[in-house]
């Protein structure tokens, strides 16, 4: 057997073994932790304010005009600045 | 005109009036006083705006808050001319916004504004997927050795994985809330799996190799054809299998049950 | 398909709150008595996930009401299959007691406003819309409730009394009406007509459900924000059609700004107190 074929039947074996093993001690609640984020639960679903016409906390009392200001990006992009560095060779 | 003609172009107009910049002219056929019909109007306009921003600043939070309020509006108002939901759910409203910023000559000094959305989007789809069966790891045991490089996957319905020149996730982190927005790395080129498990979306960060081999079993490469001569890919596989991520494979060869 | 939860009637003299993300941990631990809970279709559409998960837990305890904002059930499109079949599915699915939806219209040549735009009260789109009526109850296999909707404006063509108009569309198709008391109010301050009219206008056993919801008042008008708690014209008018209609599931509506889950629960206690009253003397007020 040439090493690629007994690389992919251990990797699939250690797969099956695992999968099996879940199985057999079957939903025992939280999963071991991994060094995965993970993040929130359920988002608000935004098909609510279609009802509420007019809608979406105090967002829409006037007409949007554009600005000038409105194209400059605020919020916390400034904390970013120029500090990110750009693509090396990837 | 038929009454359905007569209805249809009511509509129309209607909708129309509720995106023109200028006076549409709509207010001709509307009932009562022309001043106040063209307010009453503007509530609906504003609100059709609203309903849309709002819809992209539940996708995209992350950039909401990276760009700032004024700078996000004004950018969602233009992708929505451009761009109007083809959906009547608006969960699903914004796949294209990440392209959108990624081209927006404003945002030309946040070059990774684009793959941040890339990656909120891929949260926010991974958060809507439908359920997938688990992987058969019984029939998977049943493909003889000869098969198994013929292997292919087939990945759960909120499998994701975002690929940046950018440390996208460092920065995607640092804008949680809670979070001060300050990166707790300033450079990387992230590729990020992003899945779904236990009703909970996880995203984990992937070395170049793990992430070359994972995109080609996405693109549907047997096994065979993704592994790279001499990298164990193992716990690659195995990430993937035990996150639930697969949830299917067909063997090229019939599996004997 | 075998049922694959409990059956569950909302109880009509008791009144439900709408389901909303914020307040499920809260419902979940506490599971307060509530007549039932409604939520907007389309935020459960995904046929997985955490939303539907939570869903189909309350399911268990709760009678489920889903209220779609997203058919456009007077648009002039062809009907929208895809939305049509995602709501049969998540119907199959939840087992709901009731299924709403709003007359009026929402997209127009394949792009979507979200939001309840008014119909012309014109015989045409009383043609129109009833025979859309009709084509979802039959593909779903049952009765809807159709929402009379806020409107801010009116259209010169209309020539129908609104009330006659969502009559005459229960009558035509066997829907029942979701009688909106919120929206009715709106639209007789906005437009200087009288709310009773459309309570009068409408027959007594077409009514399915009753809403209640705040409102804001502006420059421009009152407008139909799911914000604010009932206004006391809304409790009078609801004091009225119960009165006239007997107890009905009655939802309180908070959309926006959504405050903690107790102050809906005391809006919805305050329903429940009208509600019971309706009863009459053999079911005292507790």
């Amino acid at each position: 057997m040439n090493p690629k074929r007994a690389l992919i039947r251990s990797a699939l074996a250690g797969v099956i073994a695992a999968g099996l093993g879940q199985l057999a001690s079957a939903h025992d609640g939280e999963p071991a932790p991994g060094k995965e984020k993970c993040y929130g639960i359920a988002k608000a679903g935004q098909n609510d304010c279609g009802t509420a016409t007019h809608a979406c906390a105090g967002l829409a009392k006037k007409d949007n005009a554009p600005d000038e200001w409105k194209y400059v990006p605020k919020g916390t992009c400034a904390k970013l600045g120029g500090k990110l560095k750009p693509p090396g060779g990837k | 005109m038929s009454g359905a003609e007569a209805l249809a172009r009511l509509q129309a107009e209607f909708a129309a009036a509720l995106v023109a910049e200028g006076d549409s002219g709509f207010a001709s056929r509307l009932a009562g006083e022309r001043a106040l019909a063209l307010r009453r109007l503007a509530i609906y306009r504003r609100a059709v705006e609203a309903n849309r921003g709002g819809a992209l600043r539940s996708a995209y939070p992350v950039v909401a808050r990276l760009v700032g309020e004024a700078f996000f509006g004004e950018a969602a108002r233009r992708f929505a001319r451009d761009c109007p939901p083809d959906d009547a759910d608006l969960n699903r409203y914004g796949p294209g916004f990440p392209a959108f910023l990624a081209a927006y000559p404003h945002a030309s000094e946040l070059p990774w504004l684009g793959d941040v959305a890339r990656l909120e989007w891929a949260w926010h789809e991974a958060l809507m997927a439908a359920d997938s069966p688990g992987l058969d790891f019984g029939a998977l045991a049943r493909v003889g050795e000869a098969g198994q490089p013929r292997v292919r996957f087939r990945f759960h319905a909120a499998v994701r994985l975002v690929r940046s020149a950018w440390p996208v996730l460092a920065i995607w982190e640092a804008n949680q809330p809670g979070r001060d927005g300050t990166p707790d790395r300033e450079e990387g080129a992230d590729d990020v799996l992003v899945w779904r498990e236990d009703e909970r979306v996880r995203a984990a960060l992937l070395a170049p190799p793990e992430a070359d081999f994972v995109a080609r079993l996405m693109e549907g490469a047997s096994l065979g054809e993704a592994a790279e001569d001499g990298w164990d890919f193992s716990a690659a596989l195995g990430r993937l299998a035990a996150g639930g991520m697969l949830a299917g494979f067909s063997a090229g060869t019939p599996v004997p049950s | 398909m075998p049922a694959r939860h409990p059956a569950r009637a909302p109880d009509p003299g008791r009144a439900g709150i709408g389901l909303r993300t914020p307040h499920f941990e809260a419902l979940a631990a506490r599971r307060p008595a509530l007549s039932f809970l409604e939520v907007h279709s389309e935020n459960y559409f995904a046929d997985g996930g955490p939303a539907l998960a939570w869903l189909e837990r309350f399911r268990a305890d709760y009678a489920v009401s889903l209220h779609g904002v997203g058919l456009s059930l007077g648009s002039a499109d062809p009907l929208d299959r895809r939305h049509l079949a995602r709501l049969a599915r998540l119907a199959a699915r939840i087992e709901p007691a009731l299924v709403s939806e709003h007359l009026c219209w929402s997209s127009v040549g394949g792009t979507h406003l979200g939001e309840l735009l008014p119909l012309p009260y014109t015989q045409e789109a009383l043609d129109h819309v009833c025979a859309r009526v009709a084509e979802v109850q039959e593909c779903l296999g049952r009765r809807i409730l159709v929402e009379n909707v806020a409107a801010y404006v009116r259209f010169a063509s209309s020539t129908i009394p609104e009330g006659e108009f969502v009559a005459e569309v229960a009558r035509r198709t066997g829907c029942g009406v979701l009688l909106d008391l919120n929206n009715a109010w709106v639209n007789a301050a906005n437009h200087g007509t009288d709310a009773r009219d459309l309570l009068r206008a409408i027959d007594p056993a077409s009514v399915g459900e009753i809403h209640l919801a705040g409102h804001e008042v502006t420059p421009d008008g009152l407008v139909d924000t799911h914000g604010a708690p009932v206004s006391p014209e809304v409790w009078t008018l609801f004091a009225e059609a119960v009165g006239r209609l007997g107890p009905v599931p009655t939802l309180v509506e908070w959309d926006t700004d959504i405050p903690a889950l107790d102050v809906l629960l005391a809006e919805a206690g305050r329903a429940d107190a009208i509600l019971a009253r309706a009863q009459g003397p053999g079911r005292a007020v507790a």
